[in-house]
């Protein structure tokens, strides 16, 4: 990094704030309902339940929680083509999230968006988005207009390794640092953009690295460690409110499955997807660290868990009991139009 | 020129006059409407390129940042992508923003950001609007009305009446049909004079009006004709006004070409008012 960009993330390490007490076990259980939705959304797509494709998000689980736990009510979110875990930790149920991927009438976005469109207008979720990139110029619109309307409250933009090498990103990234919006760029890498490596795809020694060329603070965090992500958006929040402008977190991260369902990844060693399972896993780190202070034994781990399935259970139970979109409606605007905006 | 809010029209709309006249070319209109509604409505910025100082490329805001300063006509850096991006979010936030593109060429830098994003986001959350001002017509003159008078998407104009052929254009080409029937007015034939105002929504219920009283439609167009709005409006207007038609819906449009430069041949290629009476006489030559 830049020697003006090296002190600007030092910076932004200090004033960090611990999450509430009692908040880990929390985070773990969203986590653990995040993995167990992606992997029966995986399998519901299998069996031909869910028309179109999806991404699964399991093993990223680490980073949306980490970054929305580390929001306020008023915070706005834009995702990316892989937004399931974005959308859930933003507080999207995932009754809503079920039901708009089999396509039904109570789906968050009645059933026409599907994965790609995941729109919550009452909880700040401009959406997930089938344009790779596309969603951080939403997430940079949203600031501008909370800057302008001097609203206490930031916008996050997630893109990932694959948006990083758009035009449109650093478009956008630019006007955001010039104009000093409060904006938290948040950039997934996982490594892989659907079968190309990052080594294939990009130039240049990190995503980061890039941002700091446009003089806003960038930093590179483990995703898997979803108290760093959490640390990291905090402190680039306080520092958006501030009205210092925008900040960019790169998270390392990794995802289980393949790019989209039924990829038969011949991209990569499956000795790598275990390597990140086995020692990198955002979940089985937050466990051994709860764990590890008392908070959390394994029947309360296999608790959780059981508790997490009951709501997955219930989710796809909700979807497959909703009624379908009525098909006299399919030109005219949705009808959550009328509840207004983010 | 039309200015839109939901709600009311004070205008009858369909050939009425405004209340208060006044006669100020396209791009005084554009800023004087522009200028009223960010006066009433602190919500409403402006991003373009060279808009603070320069006023755009055509003048269009010309003085709106002396007036209204740099936050609310906001420049912006060379980017389409960015400016369409942050005016559908700042929307979504709340906000009433103007994107000037400038040069409707440019529009192509943001395609994905209309397309992709804004497009879904209207179908979503009823916003955004795009408004295009034809470059030849920021010059022209013409009355318009006054602070209270607004016009709502989806009423065309009649610009001119008559009886025996309709003129339809919208944008540079209601010129085009003004001229055109002032030739055929000379041979004794009137010819009336639709404005569409709005592509979409498209008020064909005052075309298939004027239809039934001329049967024979003419409808002028400066984009090509293949898959264009002169297309979409002769495949509705077969399909609404069939049974009042004397005749196929003509129509007159730019050839399959990227626009010239050359002063002749750009004269070539766009309609003109000749071209236009020729296909009312063509029609009316088939009885």
């Amino acid at each position: 990094m830049s020697e003006a960009a090296a002190p600007a993330a030092e910076q932004i390490r200090a004033g960090a704030q611990s999450p509430p007490p009692g908040a880990l076990r929390d985070w773990l259980e969203q986590m653990l309902v995040i993995r167990q939705f992606e992997a029966e959304s995986v399998r519901l797509s299998l069996a031909g339940h869910i028309p179109g494709g999806i991404h699964s998000s399991a093993g990223q689980e680490g980073v949306a929680v980490g970054t929305a736990r580390a929001l306020g009510p008023d915070d706005v979110v834009s995702g990316t083509h892989r937004s399931h875990h974005h959308a859930l930790a933003k507080g999207l149920t995932p009754r809503e999230v079920m039901a708009e991927l089999f396509g039904k009438a109570d789906g968050c976005a009645g059933g026409r968006g599907g994965s790609m469109h995941l729109v919550d207008a009452g909880r700040h979720f401009l959406g997930s988005n089938g344009i790779v990139g596309a969603g951080l110029g939403l997430a940079m619109g949203a600031a501008l207009a909370m800057k302008m309307r001097s609203q206490a409250a930031v916008a996050v933009g997630y893109f990932g390794d694959g948006g990083a090498n758009t035009g449109r990103v650093w478009e956008f990234i630019n006007l955001a640092a010039l104009w000093k919006l409060p904006l938290i760029a948040v950039c997934e890498n996982n490594l892989y953009a659907v079968e190309t490596h990052i080594s294939q795809a990009m130039a240049g020694e990190s995503v980061a690295a890039r941002a700091g060329g446009f003089g806003l603070p960038a930093e590179t965090v483990d995703g898997q460690d979803v108290l760093a992500v959490y640390a990291a958006v905090r402190q680039a929040r306080n520092r958006a409110l501030d009205g210092q402008g925008p900040a960019f977190i790169e998270a390392q991260t990794y995802r289980y499955e393949g790019h989209n369902v039924g990829d038969v990844q011949n991209y990569r060693e499956k000795s790598e997807v275990a390597d990140w399972l086995e020692s990198r896993d955002p979940i089985d780190r937050l466990r051994q660290r709860l764990a590890g202070q008392g908070e959390l034994d394994d029947d309360g781990f296999a608790a959780a868990t059981s508790r997490a399935a009951d709501i997955v259970a219930d989710a796809v139970a909700f979807a497959e009991a909703s009624p379908w979109p009525d098909t006299a409606s399919v030109n005219r605007a949705w009808p959550a139009a009328a509840a207004g905006r983010p | 020129m039309a200015r839109h809010r939901l709600g009311e029209p004070r205008l009858a709309g369909r050939g009425g006059r405004p209340a208060v006249t006044e006669r100020l070319t396209y791009s005084q209109a554009y800023r004087a409407g522009l200028a009223e509604e960010m006066t009433s409505n602190d919500l409403i910025f402006v991003m373009g390129t060279d808009i603070l100082l320069r006023g755009g490329h055509f003048a269009q805001v010309f003085g709106l940042g002396e007036r209204f300063g740099a936050d609310r006509i906001r420049d912006v850096p060379i980017s389409e992508a960015a400016m369409v991006a942050a005016g559908v979010g700042a929307a979504l936030g709340g906000m009433r923003p103007v994107v000037d593109l400038n040069f409707l060429d440019f529009a192509f830098g943001g395609m994905d950001e209309l397309c992709n994003q804004a497009a879904k986001i209207h179908y979503m959350f009823g916003i955004p609007v795009l408004f295009l001002m034809h470059k030849a017509l920021t010059g022209v003159r013409g009355e318009v009305g006054g602070p209270a008078d607004y016009i709502p998407f989806g009423l065309a104009r009649i610009v001119r009446e008559g009886g025996d052929a309709t003129l339809i254009g919208y944008g540079a080409t209601v010129r085009t049909c003004v001229a055109a029937a002032e030739q055929l007015a000379a041979e004794g034939v009137s010819a009336e004079v639709i404005d569409l105002r709005t592509l979409y929504p498209l008020d064909l219920e005052t075309v298939t009006a004027s239809l039934r009283k001329t049967g024979r439609a003419v409808m002028v167009d400066e984009s090509p004709g293949y898959g264009g709005v002169s297309a979409e409006i002769a495949a509705s207007l077969s399909e609404a006004a069939f049974d009042y038609l004397d005749g196929p819906v003509m129509r007159v449009h730019a050839p399959h070409s990227p626009v010239p430069q050359s002063r002749v041949l750009l004269e070539a290629l766009l309609p003109g008012g000749g071209q236009v009476a020729a296909a009312a006489r063509a029609l009316i030559a088939r009885g």
